[in-house]
């Protein structure tokens, strides 16, 4: 037969609960607190670059390498029917092994999707309660097709983008997105593309 | 009284531990989203930034906002905008005057900053805080407009996405 242990000797009391002296750390939390919330960050912010050519930036385009290739001259226009990506006829002409939707065509080079969930996706983010246009831009269309002309000219870095006037921004801030570089599948560092932007007048 | 329920009534003590575990809690939390940023920005419904997945921080710079409804340059308001465009009587072409001015007097004011200073020279830097709705045709102007003030490096304003 089993016997509980005894109990008499546990209510002599050398084994009471010590309690810690909570309140100074109390105090000193409810001091924190207001002050981290006051200097919390909840959105990050970041930016693009891009210069202006012509006015007073020397910087950008001076020491240009020697090189027996021409300027690409990669050019994205943006328009209400999508994108036209061309470069300069000099070096995409004549069948030199340049992707052939490149070649300059009356209509888009890339044209746009009515993937309604994309269209949702690009133009709302997280968004609940937004309107969204279906027939939209094609941004990943229009990244691989960069990502092709990436490969036949590594070196090149530069990229002008001419939007149309009636462009709304945010289409503005997405090609350069997907001009400035991309994550391969797989892979864990980003692959630059294009990163110097520079923002054409555009057609009226 | 009984001996047993006269101690009971002595000390009634609250139990700190769980306040203390939830405030511990907050306090990583709050550390870890601590920003000293340079750069405010005021979300509104006016102003919605576009989110893209640049990763270059933000640096200070004159701070040229255009939101739905107007266009203020380090938070003092210049010039209304209307449906997606400045009114006819404040532009001159594509240059919007009032915006030409105060960028201007900036450059002027940061010019003869960089006279006394070498060290802080005058790069023409502008950062561009512009809504996501707003057309190409207002960032064209705003942007030409502080071509022409020699704001030549342009610096949009963007969320971060990841």
């Amino acid at each position: 037969m089993a016997y509980k242990p005894s109990s008499r000797r546990r209510a002599g009391g050398d084994d009471e609960e010590i309690e810690l002296n909570l309140l100074p750390f109390m105090n000193l939390m409810t001091l924190l607190i207001p002050f981290l919330l006051a200097s919390a960050q909840f959105v990050t912010l970041a930016v693009i670059d891009s210069s202006l050519p012509a006015i007073g930036a020397p910087q950008t385009n001076v020491d240009k390498k020697e090189d027996d290739k021409p300027p690409l001259n990669l050019t994205i226009g943006i328009t209400n029917e999508g994108f036209t990506v061309a470069g300069s006829a000099a070096v995409l002409g004549g069948g030199t092994g340049g992707p052939g939707s490149l070649d300059e065509k009356s209509g888009p080079t890339v044209g746009l999707t009515s993937d309604d969930s994309y269209c949702r996706k690009v133009q709302c983010g997280g968004s609940p309660d937004c309107q969204h246009d279906t027939p939209c831009h094609d941004h990943k269309a229009l990244k691989e097709l960069i990502v092709q002309v990436k490969d036949e000219y590594p070196d090149e870095e530069n990229v002008i983008i001419a939007p149309n006037a009636d462009i709304a921004y945010h289409v503005l801030v997405s090609v350069m997105d997907h001009t400035r570089d991309h994550k391969p599948e797989g892979a864990t560092e980003r692959e630059i593309l294009f990163p110097n932007v520079v923002i054409a007048g555009g057609a009226k | 009284m009984p001996r047993k329920e006269r101690e009971k009534v002595k000390g009634a003590k609250l139990n700190i531990t769980s306040l203390m575990d939830i405030m511990t809690i907050i306090l990583v939390f709050l550390l870890k989203s601590y920003s000293t940023e340079d750069i405010q920005i005021a979300p509104s419904d006016d102003l919605r930034l576009p989110s893209s997945s640049a990763q270059k921080p933000p640096e200070l710079a004159v701070n040229a906002v255009v939101s739905k409804v107007n266009i203020t340059v380090d938070g003092v308001k210049v010039v209304d905008v209307s449906g997606g465009t400045v009114g006819e009587e404040y532009k001159r072409g594509t240059l919007i005057s009032p915006l030409f001015d105060t960028l201007k007097e900036k450059a002027d004011e940061a010019k003869a900053l960089a006279e006394r200073n070498p060290a802080n020279k005058f790069k023409g830097r502008i950062l561009l805080q512009c809504d996501r709705e707003i057309p190409f045709s207002l960032v064209r102007e705003v942007m030409y407009t502080a071509g022409q003030a020699q704001f030549a490096e342009f610096k949009f304003v963007v969320y971060k996405s990841e």
